[in-house]
């Protein structure tokens, strides 16, 4: 009784300091994001556009145009039409350019959202496993890296998806594997300067086993970089993804993405320039924020790296 | 108030109340406060303080190598220039050809992209646009060999990688004297090195000083190496200057608490000679473990109104909380300085900085 | 230094050869095995060809013997693959080319007229032994059956392409090959060329309307997406500048009615008109990108460099600025500009993806997303060869520039960190 007790005792008090110590570095960093303008710009962009994909069903309320919807009245691309309530225009079938940007912008974010977290997981597998192993294996791990460093991976996501198929969870897979490597390689450093951390140290000499120091001290300090450097991944996962669907290898109708749409307006760029605009403003503005984002974000919480 | 020696004639360079200022994003820090200080030809001026005193900013502003967030105030007078505003043509006339200058960190300090003959040719040349690259590579060859580089010759093609840090900072010293400089600054020059190595490259630096009768500014935190190498010293405290004098009075009759107390928290393992500071320490120092000076060094951003060492300081009175004192001449020795109220000889002071603690 | 460099660098480029080889062997087998284990071939299109002929192109591409001997006839060819008789010579038409038909490899023409048997031994000695341990089928005396000559790779032969199977690769590279470079070699040179000043200059005035003048445009060169830029620079220059231009002189001359079409169209590459007009459009869509970031790398390396304890002691020494920028700081300061090389060929790769599909133009990223689409084997095979070359080339390049530029490495003898 007693004795669990103490244990009881000794894991709150444990907690406790955990908590005080990340509290206070959490807080210092949110200070230090709220006082970067830019960043807290993006944010609220980004916050704006997040609700806007959420919420893309409204916009079929609002013109009266589902995204499927061919209007009979505004086939082969129309310019924007107030009265119509095609705020954007038209395409070549008669759809609301508006309401498919929404929703072309709702698919971006969240082959953006799913791709990253395969990155994040296969990123954050390999960098630990290097960073904890060290040694040899460490070398042949990083000398990998190294060299899928300059090769260029979204070919291979190009045959891949040309030969098993355009399925949404085969792009979301084939984004993740091209995007994982910037995560290994931040984890692994990480990992590997706290290894040789001195409360790591201290833990290790007070007797705590290695799987308590990954899970307790670990998993807790690494998880910061992870979602830091998750909102610089995203971006380039919203890249490769309209990259592939300018191909046509990106997702397939009914379903649209930015890239597609994109890629639907360039081929009528001279009579329809409309066509582009809205998903153009759109991926570029959506880039953007992700980019200042992920820079302030990262600036809080190490600001060293500048 | 100015500090003044013996005067061996006009001093080649003064400073008149210097003040040096760093914008960082958490506003403006001075690191240097107004300090007054000459320097006369062919003497060797010891500067000592704590980390962050100011010590090297105050020198590396006289060559306009303060980083770019640094304001100044105030004026370095040399051979009728003030060298803070002056333009950068000018300046750069007098930077590396009148007053050269060695770093405290030779494995940096060197271009590691560049091999050691180009770094040391350009410093000729830059000041003597008609000197050919033979000569100045005579030159270079025949300076190498006088800061004792053996292979003179095959050094001059290897690059700062392949050299010790010995090595590195022998070249630095043939450097900045290729130019036969007035004035030379040395930065920590051995802080960065071996003790063994130390010594070699202080005895190369007092030879040369000997030898060419230049003035040297000795820039270090090592009471011993200022005993043995300086005629006079300046003991500077959070950007002030505390105590200037010849080196064996400050050291055996030390003035001011600072000054004592950074005496006592010298270990003393090098091998000074018969240094001053060994012999005539107090017997309480003897017996004593290694002195710690109580507190830190104040904020540079919220300066104490009063004088700067008083929160650490044993010996304050209330008074030293309010005003700060300036440096004035000691009304027994005038050619000695300290900025401290207290009068008392140095016997009294250490007496009370012991007693207490 | 050039004795001990050459020294080191011939060793160098040993060590790096080798593992060239093992690089593009182990991908061509990734993309060997990808091609093999998806569903679906080359030949199931709308309208298969009738089995004979099926059989008889199964038995040229070697897409009958077991994966590994495929593999080894892709690299090294192979003897003894008979193709039997069959079909009207109209079908014959779909494997074999005129036996006077000129080859073009990677080492040059040549007729294809000699014996393949002949060939295959005189310059393949395992090919023989290969093929008949794999199934090939031999005559009556034990002698390989007369075939198609197949080279391999290793000899720069691609073979014919499986959905045009008139088409050799090797032609299809010697068309796509330059007309990619035409425009990544020009993009790369406008974004390093303008680039480095630009960070270079930023750095010098950091902090000031210039340095924020260039962070921008890096900003906007990163963050811009190509596949955004190709359609708006069409739309703004290649349309509507021409009706700027008029609108900007007011007055309707004859001349800018007359020539507006035929302008236009000289910003077009696919018009072939333009002159050197044609590839500001391109360039300007795939450098952008790369101009962003090497002004970003530069100015970031000038920084460090200007900050650097070096740059202290060359300014103590009393040079002046340009010296210092020129002797002390370009060098460190390019040299994350060369790192970031190595992977410019991806990023280069995936560019001309865009601008070969915006531009329409003949470039090896069109055909390797055809052959892609299409499941053609060799064409794509072949496409990732050539692009796996260039991108091995440039790390080489760019080791050797390292090495050259740091001597810190020049000694070490390894590549970088």
């Amino acid at each position: 009784m007693s004795l669990l007790n103490r244990t009881n005792n000794e894991a709150a008090l444990e907690a406790a300091v955990t908590t005080l110590q990340s509290r206070s570095l959490t807080q210092l960093a949110i200070t230090r994001f709220l006082r970067n303008r830019v960043a807290v710009g993006a944010s609220i962009v980004l916050l704006i556009l997040v609700a806007l994909a959420v919420f893309a069903p409204v916009f079929e309320l609002l013109t009266g145009y589902p995204m499927e919807f061919q209007d009979r009245d505004f086939y082969s691309g129309k310019p924007p039409n107030w009265e119509a309530q095609h705020y954007l225009g038209t395409d070549y079938n008669g759809r609301d350019i508006l309401v498919r940007t929404m929703f072309g912008m709702r698919i971006s974010m969240m082959v953006a959202l799913v791709a990253a977290t395969v990155a994040l997981v296969i990123g954050i597998s390999y960098g630990a496993i290097s960073g904890l192993a060290g040694g040899m294996v460490d070398t042949i791990m990083m000398r990998i890296l190294d060299l899928l460093y300059s090769f260029p991976l979204t070919l291979i996501a190009v045959i891949a998806l040309a030969y098993f198929g355009r399925n949404i969870m085969i792009v979301f897979v084939i984004i993740g594997l091209v995007e994982w490597q910037l995560m290994a390689r931040v984890i692994r450093g990480q990992v590997l300067s706290l290894r040789n951390a001195e409360f790591i140290e201290a833990a290790r000499a007070t007797g705590v086993r290695p799987f308590g120091i990954l899970v307790r001290h670990i998993v807790p300090n690494v998880t910061g970089v992870a979602i830091v450097y998750m909102t610089l991944i995203i971006p380039e996962v919203i890249l490769v993804e309209s990259f592939l669907g300018y191909l046509g290898l990106g997702v397939q109708e009914p379903d649209t993405s930015l890239g597609v749409l994109i890629s639907e307006g360039a081929n009528a760029i001279e009579q329809k320039p409309w066509m582009t605009y809205g998903p153009g403003i759109f991926l570029v503005v959506l880039l953007m924020a992700l980019n200042f984002l992920g820079d302030g974000l990262r600036d809080a919480f190490d600001p060293k790296d500048r | 108030m100015t500090a003044r020696t013996t005067g061996t004639g006009q001093p080649i360079l003064s400073m008149r109340e210097l003040v040096i200022a760093f914008d960082t994003p958490d506003g403006v820090v001075e690191a240097v406060n107004g300090i007054s200080l000459d320097l006369y030809p062919g003497e060797v001026l010891g500067i000592v303080g704590e980390s962050g005193s100011g010590k090297s900013q105050s020198w590396m502003a006289t060559l306009g190598l303060l980083a770019d967030n640094a304001s100044t105030q105030g004026e370095v007078t040399f051979d009728g220039h003030n060298l803070l505003d002056l333009d950068s043509r000018t300046l750069n006339t007098i930077r590396g050809q009148r007053i050269s200058m060695v770093f405290q960190d030779p494995m940096t300090s060197l271009n590691p992209y560049l091999d050691i003959g180009t770094q040391m040719i350009e410093a000729l040349g830059t000041h003597d646009r008609s000197l050919n690259r033979a000569d100045a590579r005579r030159r270079c060859v025949e300076m190498l060999d006088r800061v004792a580089i053996p292979d003179a010759d095959r050094r001059m093609r290897q690059y700062p990688h392949e050299l010790s840090g010995g090595m590195r900072q022998r070249v630095m010293i043939a450097i900045a004297l290729l130019n036969d400089p007035d004035v030379l600054i040395a930065d920590e020059p051995t802080t960065a090195l071996d003790v063994t190595i130390q010594a070699e490259i202080l005895d190369i630096l007092t030879e040369l000083q000997r030898e060419r009768g230049m003035a040297v500014v000795f820039i270090t935190h090592d009471l011993g190496v200022v005993a043995e190498l300086c005629s006079r010293v300046c003991v500077m405290y959070a950007g002030e200057l505390v105590e200037v004098g010849p080196v064996q009075e400050v050291f055996e009759d030390a003035r001011h608490p600072y000054t004592l107390s950074l005496m006592r928290a010298t270990p003393r393992t090098t091998n000074t000679g018969s240094s001053a500071a060994d012999d005539r320490a107090p017997d309480a120092a003897k017996r004593a473990a290694l002195y710690a000076i109580p507190g830190a060094p104040p904020n540079m951003r919220l300066r104490p109104p009063g004088c700067a060492f008083e929160p650490r300081c044993r010996c304050a009175e209330p008074r030293c909380r309010t005003e700060a004192p300036a440096l004035e001449a000691l009304s027994d020795q005038p050619h000695r300085h300290k900025a401290c109220f207290r009068t008392g000889s140095s016997e009294d002071l250490s007496r009370e900085l012991l007693d207490v603690g | 230094m050039s004795r001990t460099w050459g020294i080191f660098f011939m060793g160098y480029a040993f060590q790096r050869f080798g593992q060239m080889m093992v690089i593009v062997l182990i991908a061509l087998l990734a993309v060997f095995t990808t091609q093999r284990l998806a569903p679906g071939g080359p030949f199931d299109g709308e309208r298969p060809p009738p089995p004979k002929i099926l059989k008889n192109l199964r038995a040229y591409y070697d897409m009958d013997l077991s994966m590994p001997a495929q593999f080894y006839s892709y690299l090294f060819g192979m003897a003894g693959r008979a193709i039997e008789p069959g079909g009207s010579p109209g079908e014959a038409y779909w494997i074999a080319l005129p036996p006077e038909a000129e080859v073009t490899t990677l080492g040059g023409t040549q007729k294809r007229s000699d014996d393949s048997v002949l060939f295959v031994r005189q310059f393949c000695p395992w090919g023989q032994w290969f093929g008949r341990m794999f199934g090939a089928k031999t005559d009556a005396e034990g002698r390989p059956l007369p075939t198609l000559r197949k080279c391999g790779i290793i000899r720069g032969d691609f073979g014919l392409s499986m959905v045009r199977r008139s088409i050799y690769v090797n032609d299809y590279v010697r068309d796509g090959l330059p007309a990619t470079l035409k425009y990544a070699v020009p993009s790369l040179l406008f974004a390093l060329l303008l680039g480095i000043p630009m960070g270079f200059y930023a750095a010098y005035r950091q902090n000031k309307p210039a340095d924020f003048v260039m962070v921008t445009v890096g900003m906007f060169g990163t963050i811009m997406p190509n596949l955004v830029m190709a359609p708006l620079l069409v739309f703004l220059l290649a349309f509507q500048f021409d009706g700027f231009l008029h609108w900007l002189l007011v007055e309707k001359l004859e001349w800018i009615e007359l020539g507006r079409r035929q302008r236009t169209l000289n910003w077009i590459p696919a018009g072939k008109t333009g002159g050197v007009m044609h590839y500001v459009l391109p360039t300007l869509v795939l450098g952008t990108g790369l101009l962003g970031r090497i002004v970003r790398l530069s100015r970031a390396g000038a920084l460090e460099a200007l900050r650097s304890n070096y740059v202290r002691t060359a300014r103590a020494k009393g040079l002046p600025a340009h010296v210092i920028l020129f002797r002390h700081v370009l060098k460190p300061g390019i040299l994350p500009v060369v790192t970031y090389m190595a992977p410019v060929t991806a990023v280069i790769m995936t560019g001309s993806l865009i601008i070969e599909q915006a531009f329409s133009l003949p470039g090896l990223g069109r055909q390797f997303i055809t052959a892609a689409t299409d499941r053609d084997y060799t064409l794509l095979m072949g496409t990732t060869v050539i692009l796996l070359l260039a991108v091995i080339l440039l790390n080489f390049i760019v080791d050797l520039a390292y090495s050259w530029l740091d001597p810190r490495i020049r000694r070490a003898g390894g590549g970088r960190s």
